[in-house]
């Protein structure tokens, strides 16, 4: 299989499913995220991320971009890492070994997509003690909800590891349990995100890449990638 | 809405440890040549910096880690295609070389084993000081570091640390203190050089010059530089034992503030679509 990941800016309403399906799926201390919604994940701790751009010439407009690990075929956060902590399946998703991570940073100062971000050592017990979230939990209490106040997360293997720098890695663990398709993805309720196999002729991803109407999203850079975008 | 983002993954602490190497990477050199011309009192001195000045910088680099504990892997798991790792392999050559050339002067020797070791640190001295600026250049994702430019500046801001260092240690060669001088002076022009390029290139690297234009660290950076390097030019003439430890003085001072603002100043462009 070759994976392959297409993202239609036009068709995404910004309603951050996505963003909340990641940090379930993949135990992202969210509630450490910064509310401002213009940012990258590096700069919002987090997997991916949605941003809006408005505009107001022609007409006022609001645009919705989303965010996610390129996956770069030539990944300079890989060759950059000193310890072999990031590396590259066969199928080409890259991927932390949190065990081998030290935290230098050099990973991020070279992705030029700004996707990875640290996560410090404390992160899960200072998300959880979060006041918004106690808030949330005192009211839903108080309602007799306690079934849906937010417990800590149950890992996966590529989940976030704290003291480690942490990044999207397309829901890995789901293709080594049988069904590989990104939370983010199987919750986009308009099919901004779509996942597929560039080896099946009949996948609508790899259709619109084999059409050229998804394109890397910085071809100037060279890295490539299994993330493409539908151009406006 | 910009889509430019200022650094913010290594600040204040890599430019404090960046300083640390550079002084350390050249007092060896220093230290060498000062052997070859039978000084051995200022060439143990330079050995001795050459020890202790990365031995900190090592130190202060693995606090910033997140797995302090770790660093080893750096090691055990060596990547030959990352800076990084093949500059941790220079600053411990450096370290190790530096320790042997200092042992040996301590125990009375001045032979050829002390000058070859002094010339492998003295090699090893180079190469870190260059790396500091190699590490930042080789990257495409922050523009305003990818010039060539950067390793230079490293180079220089190495010459620029152990000579100030032997300039204290030996005020009274003005030798020293005017090619410290010469060394500021280089450094502000291709620094000066690096901001203009920045600001006629690409649209990040141009937000980037302005951000460390605007920077008063940077000014201050710059002035000190030049200031530094006009006195210790003037100690052609002016041969006094004060110029020459204000000079060196400065020198610190504005190495350490030209690789904040470089650091500070490094902004990535992200892709929109609009």
């Amino acid at each position: 299989m070759r994976p392959v990941f297409v993202v239609d800016p036009s068709k995404c309403i910004g309603c951050m499913a996505c963003v909340a399906a990641c940090a379930i799926e993949n135990a992202v201390p969210f509630a450490l995220s910064k509310t401002d919604p213009v940012g990258w994940p590096h700069t919002l701790w987090a997997r991916t991320w949605v941003m809006w751009i408005e505009k107001e010439d022609p007409a006022p407009s609001r645009t919705f971009m989303p965010y996610l690990c390129l996956h770069c075929q030539d990944a300079p956060c890989e060759r950059v890492c000193p310890t072999g902590a990031t590396f590259k399946t066969p199928e080409g998703v890259v991927l932390v070994d949190h065990s081998k991570c030290i935290g230098c940073g050099y990973c991020i100062v070279a992705c030029p997509y700004g996707s990875r971000y640290k996560v410090k050592e404390g992160a899960f017990e200072k998300a959880m003690r979060d006041s918004k979230l106690q808030d949330v939990s005192k009211k839903l209490r108080e309602a007799g909800l306690e079934d849906y106040i937010m417990k800590p997360p149950t890992k996966n293997k590529w989940a976030v590891e704290e003291r480690a720098v942490d990044k999207c890695t397309l829901c890995y663990h789901r293709k080594e349990t049988g069904a590989w398709i990104p939370a983010c993805v199987e919750v986009c309720p308009t099919k901004a995100r779509i996942f597929g196999d560039l080896d099946n002729s009949n996948d609508p991803a790899a259709e619109l890449v084999r059409s050229g109407k998804a394109r890397p999203l910085r071809p100037d850079l060279g890295t490539g990638g299994l993330v493409y975008y539908v151009s406006p | 809405m910009s889509n430019f983002v200022l650094n913010d993954i290594w600040g204040v602490e890599i430019a404090i440890e960046m300083t640390f190497l550079a002084v350390g990477s050249f007092s060896i050199v220093l230290a060498f040549l000062s052997i070859l011309e039978g000084r051995r009192r200022d060439a143990l001195i330079g050995g001795i910096l050459g020890v202790v000045f990365p031995l900190i910088a090592l130190a202060i680099l693995n606090l910033h880690l997140l797995k302090p504990e770790a660093a080893y892997l750096v090691f055990t798991s060596f990547q030959p295609r990352s800076w990084m790792a093949i500059g941790a392999v220079g600053i411990v050559v450096l370290l190790i070389t530096s320790a042997i050339f200092t042992v040996l002067l301590m125990l009375g020797k001045d032979g050829v084993a002390v000058k070859v070791v002094g010339l492998i640190a003295s090699l090893a001295g180079i190469f870190v000081a260059t790396y500091t600026g190699l590490v930042l250049s080789y990257e495409r994702g922050i523009p305003f570091w990818h010039s060539a430019a950067i390793p230079i500046i490293g180079l220089l801001m190495g010459a620029i640390g152990g000579l100030s260092a032997y300039s204290i240690i030996r005020p009274g060669d003005m030798r020293i203190t005017s090619s410290l001088g010469v060394a500021m002076l280089l450094q502000a022009a291709i620094f000066s050089i690096h901001i203009h390029l920045s600001s006629i290139g690409p649209a990040v690297a141009k937000y980037s010059a302005e951000v460390a234009l605007a920077n008063p660290v940077f000014i201050i950076g710059m002035l000190l530089s030049v200031i530094g390097g006009l006195l210790g030019l003037s100690t052609f003439r002016l041969r006094s034992r004060y110029v020459a430890l204000t000079v060196a003085v400065l020198g610190l001072l504005a190495i350490a503030k030209l690789r904040y603002t470089l650091l500070a100043s490094g902004a990535w462009e992200y892709p929109l679509l609009r």
